[in-house]
């Protein structure tokens, strides 16, 4: 058994997760990053190219990865976490173990699945696939129709397992507006023969220039953005599709036949199992609670503003309130709803920590767990929590003492 | 002076008599047309016998009880068997004191007051001294859970039990003085002019009370008296009304009648409820936190002169599975249909837009139905036409291009006439391609289909065709061992009685884990559009609830054979959900060549 | 001052009294304020192409005091539901219909209160019948 010890473990070699670490690293901060796939990145890679500018993601990884591989541990899922004697011990799948005094979770998201809308027809039609499987074609250098075809007239949905109580997500998701933009322009570029449509409730563009892009997919590219929300798909002759939706601008139904159906998945949470009793998740079921006076989303310790809560402590309703109307954003795809803990020592794998650190007090949450965001937000809320980890450290007893050792000034 | 006190008994009894009697002729008055001839040809010794062996079995005995709590059972049984044998006995052993059997009935109530001073003469009036006191004890013993019940209802298998209204309270309490109200009054009497049994004779030893207060057994006479007068004329306004009134229930219900449109046979089973609670119970709106529109509640308020209110006749979801519980058989859907036509049945519509439709249409020996939940859950249909190529079956997918609703919902919400305009169409539609076998994938269609429209040809549900297809090995799924629970839709099971062929089916190509089924048990997913009042989050409570009493941990898929209880139980997300025929589908291992044709639909325009 | 021209009242939305029947509504079916005019509810409708009128149009109808257009779109509803299963709100649509079917046809016993106006809106024939220009 493999055993390490650090000053602070991330959880997520995401770019959160890495912009954390390098940040920490740069005020002398011992770090730990666990990465549970075999390669670090997470979804970044995914990408074939960045909005708003078009960059190229593996640029912007070797960016953040740059002087972090000494630190990096892959494959090493975390499967269990407790909490004794001021220190966070995991445990990952395959035997590692490592142990510190803050825990920084930038475990991501993960896609909607698109199975879930089975009225779209994703997975029981040919030509219906997402805004993942449609990056992935554009990394081949190649989009076709699954007859090979290339498509002449595309339709790109917008808010496919988002703002959507029967997906079991309310939230937006905040980048998949823009995601499709993107892919739209690019794929105007590789086919100039290519007619793509948005289908849309809102348009979400509140990102740097993204207003531009969207300006930029209307007059050069010709997209067309039709105002209403996808409502079935149909076959259509041969393999072609038809879909069905109301345009509300002219308050008319409507329906077009599309060669190729693109759905633009939003982000769910994916809480990490091991922490599902110390760490509240949200009614939607990112970490944190979103309020901004309670303390910051990053830091799973409940605040005075914890909505739906008076006094901390008290366990979030499940599922909403039932049987009084208007239901609250909650979520029913998602398993997990943590219970609140509060203060110290009521932990219950140990008692509290040196000068009043707890489990909770120690742990910190950075990136798209937190909540849906784009690139820049998560790299932005990563630096932050990355101070607040090195103030805490700071404050610890035993790390006066490791810093007077050192000659280490605070 | 003869004995005062029997007045407030007597009074009662001729009330109560006079009211039962205007009540039931206004009732019988108002049975229409099409329940008269059922009645008519009803009429039969074989009828008299199965009604008069289920008013001792049911009313009296309440068997169906025994199957829902022992202890719910034994009260119930107790305070009914038991006070009716204590009438028949009583009436018995006053013809044995008189010496004849024309003796009026306070004779028999009273008959302790009346035979007071006499010594028994001989073993039988012994014996039925010692009977009246056991059937007194019997019905105490039963009296005696009737009070746990009312205070601590779980300790009798009931979780939620019924809140009741000024009247039957008032009803209640007189209803439980009578029978301590005897024992007094017949132990004290004993106490002072000796005799009686076992029971009164010793507690009127145990309580000795001073000679010189002999007017307190005339008191206790007056007490029992008035309990009983009081409760007779309170009778008729209450839900004791069902005492009486589950005798002609029994014998109506037996010989055919229908509710459904009948505003006599109607109040007949509105009144033969006793507001047990049982409904209450098995109803699963308690897990959605929003349960006004249950049964005992909305058949209380049928029972007024008024309507019902919109939001309690609209709070159902119609899924059966109180009337399967109830002990008198109340049909509960039929008055909930009553009530809906009521409040909605004249509704304005125009569908004059599904008319002319003219296109060439293709023939074909079997149309397929798909429905328009089908539209939302694609898979079905899909897997159907998979199928069905594979069969080489000459098919036609009747709604493959667009959409058109059987009607049910719309008769479900009360809209008797739009239903059946809409209906017209409907079945043009289907007919068009001139098919032998109409073959559908939504049991509320198969429902209205099976019942409303109704089709001179067969109408399947997919389960059962391809449970045909499979016996006559013209498909041959292979068999995986995939752990599958399968859920009885209420349309499909309580509606339809399709509850074998969906198990067969799904025993030849997955490890069945419920390969049993209790007629009836079966839960509800929620989704039920039958329901208006309850929103997604509270319809979600009760599939993830049906869900977990359904399924076992290692559970790992759950098959249905319904479209909207596939949609409502897939948000739930705890595990796959499957349709029947989209299991049979996937366990297909090849599609034979010359099944692939390019025509599948039946229009040609 | 004023040109004296005259108004077309049935071509604005005066929205200063159009939405007192639509409050009265909410009482009865909350969830309608949770619509965000998405037109989902249109586009599944098994009436939608063949009438033009979905849900959502209800309403705007509604919304913008349009009665007597609105009564009459009611009646193409066939209640299937399918409005109600995909609207990712959660609008109760089918209790809505029926409550304003009630309203109008003062059929339900215990009905909205709405304007004294709306009761004189149900006369028997429909006044715009659909019909089909072209088949498929």
């Amino acid at each position: 058994m493999h055993h390490e010890e650090a000053d602070v473990i991330i959880i997520g070699s995401g770019p959160a997760g890495l912009q954390a670490g390098k940040a920490l690293i740069s005020l002398g901060t011992r770090v730990l990053i666990l990465e549970k796939e075999s390669r670090p990145g997470g979804k970044l890679l995914k990408w074939d190219s960045l909005f708003p500018f078009g960059e190229d993601p593996a640029q912007v990884l070797s960016t953040l990865i740059d002087g972090l591989v000494p630190c990096l541990r892959t494959s090493a899922e975390v499967v269990s976490h407790s909490y004794s004697g001021g220190m966070h011990h995991l445990e990952t799948r395959g035997g590692y173990s490592c142990s510190a005094n803050a825990l920084v979770l930038a475990t991501g998201f993960q896609p909607f699945d698109a199975r879930l809308k089975e009225e779209y027809g994703y997975g029981i039609y040919e030509n219906v696939i997402t805004s993942v499987d449609l990056e992935k074609m554009f990394s081949t250098g190649r989009v076709s129709t699954k007859g090979g075809q290339i498509p002449g007239r595309v339709a790109m949905v917008h808010c496919v397992g988002s703002r959507d109580l029967k997906a079991g997500h309310e939230y937006c998701s905040s980048v998949c507006c823009i995601t499709g933009i993107k892919q739209a322009m690019k794929l105007c570029s590789l086919y100039p023969s290519v007619r793509v449509h948005h289908l849309y409730m809102d348009l979400r563009l509140g990102g740097r220039f993204h207003e531009s892009c969207y300006k930029e997919a209307q007059v050069k590219y010709r997209i067309r953005f039709i105002r209403g929300r996808l409502s079935e798909t149909n076959p259509g002759p041969g393999e072609t599709l038809e879909i069905r939706y109301e345009d509300t601008l002219a308050g008319k139904p409507a329906r077009m036949t599309v060669d190729l159906l693109v759905l633009l998945v939003g982000m769910v949470p994916e809480p990490v199992k091991c922490f599902n009793e110390i760490l509240h998740t949200g009614a939607d079921g990112f970490y944190g609670d979103g309020s901004i006076s309670g303390g910051f989303a990053w830091n799973g310790t409940p605040g005075n503003g914890f909505p739906g809560n008076e006094t901390p402590g008290k366990e979030i309703p499940e599922k909403g309130t039932p049987g009084k109307g208007i239901s609250p954003d909650a979520n029913y795809g998602h398993k997990s709803t943590g219970k609140i803990h509060n203060g110290d020592g009521d932990f219950r794998n140990g008692s509290a920590g040196p000068s009043g650190s707890t489990a909770r007090s120690s742990l910190f949450c950075a990136g798209a767990c937190t909540g849906p965001k784009n690139l820049v937000q998560s790299l932005q809320e990563a630096s932050a929590v990355a101070l607040e980890v090195n103030s805490y450290l700071r404050n610890i007893p035993q790390y006066e003492r490791l810093y007077q050792d050192h000659g280490i000034r605070i | 002076m003869k004995a005062l006190f029997v007045i407030p008994f007597t009074t009662g009894v001729v009330f109560l008599f006079s009211a039962l009697a205007v009540l039931y002729i206004s009732w019988f008055r108002k049975i229409g047309w099409k329940n008269q001839v059922r009645m008519k040809n009803a009429v039969s010794w074989r009828w008299f016998i199965r009604s008069l062996k289920e008013v001792f079995s049911e009313s009296l005995l309440h068997l169906r009880i025994r199957k829902v709590n022992l202890r719910l059972w034994y009260m119930h049984m107790s305070l009914a068997t038991g006070w009716f044998l204590l009438i028949v006995a009583g009436h018995a052993e006053s013809a044995y004191h008189s010496g004849t059997i024309f003796t009026p009935m306070s004779h028999a109530t009273f008959l302790d007051y009346y035979s007071r001073g006499e010594t028994p003469d001989g073993w039988i009036a012994e014996a039925f001294n010692h009977l009246m006191d056991l059937l007194l004890l019997f019905v105490l013993s039963g009296l005696m859970l009737a009070v746990i019940k009312r205070f601590r209802a779980r300790r009798l298998g009931m979780k939620k039990k019924p809140r009741h209204q000024t009247l039957d309270r008032l009803a209640l309490i007189f209803l439980w003085l009578i029978f301590p109200a005897r024992l007094l009054a017949e132990s004290l009497n004993h106490a002072f002019y000796g005799g009686g049994g076992f029971l009164s004779s010793a507690l009127g030893g145990l309580i000795h009370p001073d000679p010189g207060y002999r007017f307190l057994s005339d008191a206790a006479w007056w007490v029992y008296s008035l309990s009983l007068g009081a409760f007779f004329v309170v009778l008729p306004f209450s839900r004791y009304m069902h005492i009486l009134t589950e005798v002609p229930h029994i014998f109506l219900k037996n010989a055919g009648t229908r509710v459904i449109a009948d505003e006599g046979i109607a109040m007949f089973h509105a009144h033969a409820c006793s507001s047990c609670g049982i409904c209450l119970n098995t109803c699963q709106l308690n897990d959605a936190g929003k349960a006004m529109g249950q049964s005992l509640n909305f058949v209380r308020n049928y029972r007024k002169p008024w309507p019902v209110k919109e939001e309690q006749t609209m709070n159902c979801l119609m899924c059966g599975r109180c009337r399967i519980r109830c002990p008198v058989q109340v049909d509960t859907a039929g008055l909930r249909m009553n009530e809906r036509f009521r409040h909605h049945s004249g509704m304005l519509h125009e569908y004059s837009y599904l008319e002319d439709k003219r296109v060439r249409v293709r023939p074909a020996r079997v149309a397929y139905f798909g429905g328009c939940m089908t539209r939302l859950t694609p898979s079905i249909p899909q897997a159907m036409k998979k199928i069905f190529m594979a069969s080489g079956e000459d098919f036609a997918w009747v709604d493959e291009k667009e959409s058109i609703c059987c009607g049910r919902p719309l008769y479900l919400s009360g809209q008797l006439d739009a239903f059946h305009e809409l209906i017209r169409h409907t079945r043009d539609r289907i007919l068009e391609c001139g098919p032998e076998l109409i073959v559908v994938s939504c049991p509320i269609c198969l429902h209205t289909f099976s019942q409303d429209y109704p089709f001179r040809i067969p109408v399947k549900h997919h389960s059962q065709y391809l449970l045909e297809l499979m016996d006559r090995q013209v498909i041959r799924p292979v068999r995986t061992g995939i752990r599958t629970v399968y859920h009885d839709s209420c349309e499909l099971g309580r509606g339809l009685g399709i509850y074998s062929e969906p198990r067969r089916v799904l025993e030849q190509i997955t490890h069945l884990q419920n390969p049993d089924f209790r007629d009836g048990d079966g839960m509800c997913c929620g989704g039920s559009l039958a329901e208006l009042e309850l929103g997604f989050p509270e319809i979600q409570l009760i599939a993830r609830k049906t869900i977990k009493d359904l399924t076992s941990p290692d559970t790992q898929q759950l098959v249905t054979g319904c479209p909207l209880c596939k949609k409502t139980f897939h948000a739930a997300g705890l595990l796959p959900v499957l349709d029947i025929s989209e299991a049979v589908a996937a366990a297909l291992v090849s599609v034979p060549a010359e099944a692939e044709r390019s025509l599948s639909s039946c229009a040609v325009s | 001052m004023e040109f004296g021209f005259k108004l077309h009242e049935d071509l604005l939305v005066d929205h200063d009294h159009s939405l007192k029947t639509y409050e009265e509504l909410l009482t009865r079916v909350p969830s309608l304020a949770m619509c965000m005019s998405c037109g989902s509810c249109t586009g599944t409708c098994v009436a939608a192409l063949k009438t033009g009128f979905g849900f959502r149009k209800f309403l705007v109808l509604l919304r913008n005091g349009s009665h007597r257009e609105l009564e009459q779109a009611l009646r193409y509803c066939q209640l299937c539901g399918k409005c109600w299963l995909v609207c990712p709100r959660g609008v109760n649509t089918r209790k809505a219909i029926i409550e304003m079917k009630a309203m109008y046809e003062n059929k339900s016993a215990d009905k909205i209160k709405a304007d004294p106006g709306i009761k004189s809106i149900t006369q028997g024939k429909a006044i715009h019948v659909v019909t089909q220009t072209r088949t498929g």
